[in-house]
């Protein structure tokens, strides 16, 4: 139940001010910009467009630096921001096999068409503090020649569609209307798109977990990543007044391919499946969990019974969101005065029932 | 590329769009809220000839990316190039079958479709209903009926010229829908008039 | 160079060299703002496993425009981001390449396509410089 509460007005015009200064801190330092996030603190910008849903870098440099770096606070403020632009249209689906390769890497094959290429990357780094980072005059990147062996670099699913023993993409309807959870609310069962949709958006954390419980036993599945590819793809829409389709810009997109053994099944041959993940920015485990993930909750299709939490859409999808999940949960530190006072006489009601029936026992006991 | 067929198209739309809209809207949502009443509303749109311009204001103002519009047939005969204009003014797709539209425009009420085509929503979602802008050739003159209901002080009477009786007692019969049903905004002139589903018609004089 | 095409390169053109090309014309081209510019959202999509059935994987913020020339010419654009003035002077050079394409190719597209072609190197090169060649080696057979 809802109350209204008054006052506190003054206190919370105070406390917004404690925060700004406390935003800005030593005044002795200088104000950080929304450039220096952008470029320096990227991986942090690229979580908050890809979970906030909005793809543009500086409203991200800007979200982070407005909630002082709480990455879940920035994400409701992107998607804050986002209710209120009105939507012009969609893309045609963007083309990963068309990438500028940044990273590609795959588990599964060490030699592939256009090799691999391990970018910019934690991978293979001892994981010790350098205290000489600070300050330090950092050497530019190595170059090397690029020979036309190079490109293109086909996605490594598609070297292997041909085999039968992995699965393909399936078959894109044509014209088929494409589910959309910010105009429609999910409902079960959901399909894959909205599935895809829920999960691109979905906190890294909770994906994360529940594809590591996955790995763990919680739903059978022996993953490989077949292929990660991070690099910037073309974006092309429809002028419906030209009757034609236009380029508007490149956006970075990490995508990940997950290859999963499947032992057959009434509906399917034993193959290779897939568990497909895709989110803007650099954000490599993030794909990694959405396509661990994607994997199990394909278990109806594939006739597979579902047993774990990971394979449960219902649950997975309704409680991936972090906007969603911080709002119920941090709901619970605002005003409840009056729930509480009426279950407050409750309880005590029936204390005293408990007590009095206690004691009557008691009384029986002693006869 | 003909200039003068696309100056049609991408010209005469509002010139502040947020404030146009609004007002627009405000004027609108009034409409439906006092049922029968005509409401003043000077157009600020431009559309091609002969489209009336008070349509043109509302789809702008109500009409989007993720709508679509019906343009009845004896409007794109004369105005072929309303299509466009509507679809590069709102982003809304035009659609050929009323029954998919969620904005059903005729240019007067004898090019309506008829009524039971159109989306009456479901009783899940009565929201996802079609709206109807039609073209009156004026608010007096017709056949008279008296409508009632939420929005209206006891009774008002009401009688928009180029109304058949047939097309009242459609709307007789959407009313009987309600929860579900369309509403309708009449527009003349410099002004419109709401007639929602939720309001009660009898044919004939108070 | 096909419409289509000046209209991707316009779109990459950064509001420097945008204002920089518009020094080609004596006067400032005579235009007139039939829509925008405009911020708003494009839903951008991708394909299950890369190839499948499209889904819908966030928004990204664009900025469009519609001018006309006194001439005639209607330019359009739509650009990633949320600046309106490179929308409105992209909009306004797609207007001008209808009417005098060589000019706006001399002083602005290839300019741009230059610089584009630079970065898309650089990148290259930088990814290129990390390639690496796994060897799988065998382990406990004997020789």
């Amino acid at each position: 139940m809802y109350v209204a509460v008054k006052g506190g007005e003054r206190a919370i015009r105070n406390a917004h001010r404690l925060l700004a200064d406390k935003r800005r801190g030593p005044r002795n330092l200088p104000d950080i910009t929304l450039e220096q996030i952008a470029s320096q603190l990227a991986l942090s910008v690229d979580r908050i467009m890809a979970e906030g849903s909005l793809y543009d870098r500086d409203l991200a440099a800007l979200a982070m630096k407005q909630a002082r770096g709480d990455l879940i606070e920035a994400i409701f403020l992107v998607r804050a921001y986002r209710t209120t632009a009105p939507r012009f249209g969609f893309s045609e689906p963007i083309d990963t096999s068309k990438m500028s390769i940044e990273r590609r890497v795959s588990a599964t094959f060490k030699d592939l068409p256009g090799g691999q290429l391990l970018g910019s990357t934690f991978d293979y780094t001892h994981r010790l503090l350098d205290p000489t980072l600070q300050g330090a005059e950092i050497e530019q990147a190595a170059r090397a020649d690029v020979t036309d062996e190079d490109r293109p670099m086909p996605r490594v699913t598609d070297l292997l569609a041909h085999e039968e023993l992995i699965e393909g993409d399936g078959e894109a309807e044509e014209g088929a209307e494409v589910g959309d959870l910010t105009r429609e609310p999910l409902s079960f069962p959901a399909e894959r798109d909205l599935r895809l949709q829920t999960l691109a958006r979905g906190d890294e954390g909770f994906l994360l977990g529940l594809g590591y419980s996955t790995q763990r036993g919680y739903s059978r599945t022996h993953p490989f990543v077949g292929e990660i590819r991070v690099g910037m793809v073309e974006v092309e829409i429809e002028i419906p007044e030209l009757g034609f389709t236009v380029s508007i810009g490149e956006i970075q997109v990490t995508e990940c391919q997950m290859v999963t053994q499947f032992q057959g099944s009434a509906k399917a041959p034993p193959q290779f499946t897939r568990g497909y993940g895709l989110v803007f920015g650099q954000g490599e485990r993030k794909a990694m969990a959405m396509s661990l993930v994607d994997r199990a909750l394909r278990a109806r299709e594939f006739g597979e019974d579902v047993v774990a939490p990971a394979q449960d859409e219902e649950f997975v999808l309704s409680h991936s969101d972090n906007v969603q999940s911080t709002g119920f949960v941090e709901h619970l530190k605002l005003p409840h005065y009056v729930d509480f006072q009426a279950e407050l006489d409750l309880v005590r009601r029936m204390r005293r029932e408990y007590e009095d029936r206690t004691a009557d026992e008691g009384k029986e006991a002693a006869e | 590329m003909t200039g003068a067929t696309q100056a049609d198209t991408y010209s005469g739309g509002f010139r502040q769009p947020v404030f146009d809209a609004q007002g627009v809207f405000r004027v609108a949502l009034d409409a439906l809220a006092r049922p029968g009443r005509i409401m003043p509303l000077a157009a600020r749109t431009k559309p091609p000839r002969p489209m009336p311009p008070l349509l043109a204001d509302i789809l702008s103002a109500l009409a989007d990316q993720d709508t679509s519009v019906f343009l009845c047939p004896a409007l794109l005969a004369k105005a072929p190039s309303a299509a466009g204009w509507v679809r590069f003014q709102t982003g809304a797709a035009n659609v050929k079958n009323p029954a998919e539209a969620d904005f059903v425009v005729a240019s007067h009420p004898e090019n309506l479709p008829p009524l039971s085509q159109l989306s009456p929503g479901t009783p899940d979602y009565p929201d996802r209903s079609a709206t109807v802008l039609v073209a009156v050739p004026g608010f007096d003159g017709g056949l008279p009926v008296t409508l009632s209901g939420p929005g209206i002080k006891d009774k008002i009477a009401f009688s928009p010229d180029g109304m058949s009786r047939g097309l009242w007692q459609q709307l007789v019969a959407n009313h009987a829908l309600y929860p579900r049903g369309i509403d309708v905004i009449f527009v003349a002139g410099e002004a419109v008039v709401g007639l929602p589903r939720s309001t009660r018609i009898e044919i004939g004089e108070v | 160079m096909m419409r289509q095409e000046a209209m991707g390169v316009l779109a990459r053109a950064n509001l420097e060299e945008l204002r920089g090309a518009l020094g080609a014309w004596p006067e400032p081209p005579d235009a007139e703002s039939l829509r925008g510019p405009e911020a708003g959202l494009i839903m951008l999509r991708g394909r299950a496993g890369g190839g499948g059935a499209p889904f819908n994987l966030g928004e990204a913020t664009v900025a469009r425009a519609t001018v006309r020339l006194s001439s005639g010419e209607v330019g359009f654009s739509c650009v990633l981001g949320r600046d309106l003035e490179k929308a409105r002077l992209a909009a306004l050079f797609d207007a001008l390449w209808q009417r005098e394409a060589e000019v706006v190719d001399m002083h602005l597209l290839t300019l741009v396509r230059e610089r584009l072609a630079g970065q898309i190197e650089r990148t290259a090169e930088e990814t290129a410089a990390t390639r690496v060649n796994f060897f799988t080696m065998i382990r406990g057979e004997d020789e």
